[in-house]
């Protein structure tokens, strides 16, 4: 673990054993109220207490921030995929190839809605896409084409020689609704039903 | 900070803010890359006056090298090595031309893939 890391564990750490063995303390009656009421009075009344009060406050916040954002940093690093050209290196990160992926089985007329989830191991990539299907396809030679078409455009963006597993999963199928025909259909009914009804009564004739 | 090197004369010292705007001018040039936008946190530096580079970081290392690493987004459609070869020597061109600075490294990170026009 890096210096920094330890450092901050130690802080959250401390912080928590803080608030944690308060709330107990509290909780159990064993710290007097006025005492606590006595602190915060005191901090409120004297300038100086404020002043060094706000200071350990405003450090928290930027410690927290900083915090926050060199782990978010390592957290996009991590998911990335790289390969060395002789200027430097190429990263490409796994939400750029996420992206590529939706872009490309959206494209497809049949798909409705995806979402991509990849994976990068020593063994390859492992390509996760949940479909939104609409209705009346056939389900097996779809989604092998769309694995197929994936696979593809994968191997040929990024030029990547390692494996590519494609995994689909039809999560859902849409009906597909022609609304407006229907509406027009249901018109045309209603107005034929109209028409009959408005043809008057002429008796029977012989 | 900055990259410098001796003269007869004296020091000539370039500060990372150099590259950093050379960078972005080249990377100009090239149709369908994009710097990444600016964050939160630049946000924050530019509400203090200070010009802060999202999306480029420049490092000089020990005995003057200097690494650069952008961070794009590319044109869907696009072929990922051609496209940062060409970000890796349009930015290496650029800054040997105008600095005379020898990059060690030029490291391109894709951060996302976007629909172009």
């Amino acid at each position: 673990m890096k210096l920094m890391t330890r450092l901050a564990v130690l802080f959250y750490v401390t912080v928590i054993m803080f608030v944690g063995v308060t709330a107990v303390l509290i909780a159990l009656n064993w710290v007097d109220l006025n005492y606590i009421l006595n602190v915060l009075v005191g901090m409120y009344i004297n300038e100086e207490l404020r002043l060094i009060g706000g200071s350990i406050g405003a450090g928290i916040l930027l410690f927290n921030f900083l915090f926050a954002n060199a782990i978010s940093d390592r957290y996009a690093r991590e998911k990335n995929i790289a390969f060395d050209n002789p200027s430097g290196r190429v990263s490409v990160s796994l939400t750029a190839m996420e992206d590529l992926v939706r872009k490309v089985v959206s494209k497809e007329p049949e798909v409705k809605e995806v979402r991509a989830r990849i994976t990068a191991s020593k063994k390859g990539l492992d390509i996760m896409a949940r479909l939104i299907l609409k209705s009346d396809q056939n389900i097996p030679e779809l989604t092998s084409r769309l694995q197929e078409i994936v696979k593809k455009k994968i191997q040929n963006t990024i030029g990547l020689e390692e494996s590519i597993v494609v995994r689909v999963d039809v999560v859902k199928i849409i009906p597909e609704e022609p609304l407006a025909p229907m509406r027009k259909e249901k018109k045309k009914e209603d107005r034929i039903e109209d028409t009959e009804r408005s043809v008057p009564f002429q008796g029977y004739r012989a | 900070m900055s990259e410098d090197s001796k003269l007869d004369l004296g020091t000539i010292q370039i500060h990372k803010k150099v590259l950093a705007d050379i960078t972005i001018s080249a990377l100009k040039d090239i149709k369908g890359v994009r710097l990444v936008t600016e964050d939160f946190k630049s946000n924050v530096f530019e509400l203090f006056g200070y010009k802060t580079f999202p999306g480029i970081s420049v490092t000089v290392e020990r005995g003057n090298d200097v690494s650069i690493e952008v961070k794009v987004m590319v044109r869907y459609g696009l072929n990922i090595p051609e496209i940062a070869r060409q970000i890796q020597d349009t930015i290496k061109t650029a800054v040997k031309k105008t600095v005379d600075v020898n990059l060690k490294d030029v490291n391109v990170n894709i951060q996302g893939i976007e629909r172009g026009e």
